[in-house]
């Protein structure tokens, strides 16, 4: 086994099936701080995806003194980031928290050791299958004016609106305002949900990342409505695809943007621990 | 087209962070020296993310109209959130 000093830890990338191989080095895929070679490290049937770090570069408290400076955590994240997506490739990956670093190679074998049948099943889970984002956003002052041509009772406000004196046109703008906002939400949550199933369709399993309806405008003025991220097996990519392809068609005023094939980092928790 | 598709090389660090900060296995804490220590950057970064986000936008809620910032956290017919295996 590579023996390191005590000045060293070794950084966690993920969990991966065994190959049935001694500890071996990933082919040309050195650290996340670009130094020794990602190593697997075989426990039973799995391999543990690490690299021995100098404590005094990634240790606990040069992670937390080091957190804020942005450039510096994005060449880590990028780093550890190219890992997982590497072994992804060549036999599927468990990924692992950012961050992660043990003591020793025993405390990380003791870790495996300790969880081993849930990271095969999830393992398992995941065999065959990429992760794709999709965020949906729409304009919402098109969905309003759509709205309101369609609702009758918003239809008689505004005609009634033509007509009325400063006093009563106030209260009236004011109920329109209610009645629009009340069906704008109704109508943003049934097309939420209404993507949502259509792309569930093609995947294995889903997660709600973020839910906002109330973000930040983009430039444009639209706003998200959905981010989610997808299990799909590779051979329903392209259906996955065509259906995420057809939804701002069958939508005016939606589009759809999506990312993807991400290892599975989202679908990495088991189902005990609810992803957020 | 209102499609854009981005391949994980050219994703944002805001898109890798929201993976490999919030999520992934997490392993028998007693034996890691720097599990604990993750929340504390992603606490940190939520807090940089959120102050450079004020900065560069209006705080303008989403329906451009003040009765929208009471609205419930979930929209109506939205199904709960879930993990479905």
């Amino acid at each position: 086994m590579t023996q390191v000093g005590e000045s060293h830890g070794w950084y966690l990338y993920g969990i991966a099936p065994g190959d049935g191989a001694g500890e071996t080095e990933i082919a040309e895929q050195p650290g996340l701080d670009g130094s020794a070679p990602v190593r697997a490290i075989p426990l039973d049937r799995l391999a543990a995806i690490a690299s021995p770090v100098p404590l005094a570069e990634l240790g606990p408290p040069a992670i937390r003194a080091r957190a804020g400076d942005l450039d510096w955590l994005e060449t880590m994240v990028r780093g550890h980031a190219r890992v997982v997506e590497a072994v992804h490739r060549q036999r599927g990956i468990l990924p692992a928290k950012f961050g992660t670093v043990f003591p020793s190679a025993a405390a990380l074998r003791a870790a495996l050791e300790q969880d081993k049948t849930r990271f095969r099943a999830q393992l398992d889970r995941l065999a065959g299958c990429d992760e794709w984002g999709i965020r949906l956003c729409i304009d919402p002052a098109m969905l309003r004016t759509r709205l309101t041509s369609a609702d009758s009772s918003l239809q008689e406000l505004e005609h009634e609106l033509e007509t009325a004196g400063p006093g009563k046109s106030y209260l009236l703008r004011r109920r329109r305002e209610a009645l629009l906002a009340t069906s704008l939400e109704r109508a943003l949550g049934e097309l939420a949900a209404r993507c949502f199933e259509c792309l569930a369709r093609h995947s294995a399993a889903q997660v709600q990342t973020v839910l906002s309806l109330r973000g930040a405008p983009g430039p444009d003025g639209e706003v998200e409505l959905l981010r989610t991220a997808f299990l799909v097996q590779r051979d329903q990519a392209p259906a996955f695809h065509a259906t995420a392809a057809r939804l701002p068609q069958k939508q005016q005023a939606l589009t759809c943007a999506c990312s993807g094939p991400w290892p599975p980092y989202s679908f990495a928790a088991s189902e005990t621990e609810q992803p957020r | 087209m209102n499609n854009a598709w981005t391949s994980p090389k050219d994703a944002t660090l805001l898109d890798l962070l929201d993976r490999l900060l919030d999520r992934g296995v997490v392993l028998a804490g007693d034996l890691t020296i720097s599990v604990a220590d993750v929340d504390l950057i992603s606490l940190r970064l939520g807090v940089l993310l959120a102050s450079i986000e004020c900065m560069t936008t209006s705080p303008r809620n989403a329906l451009g109209d003040p009765a929208a910032a009471h609205q419930s956290e979930l929209p109506i017919g939205w199904p709960a959130p879930r993990e479905i295996a």
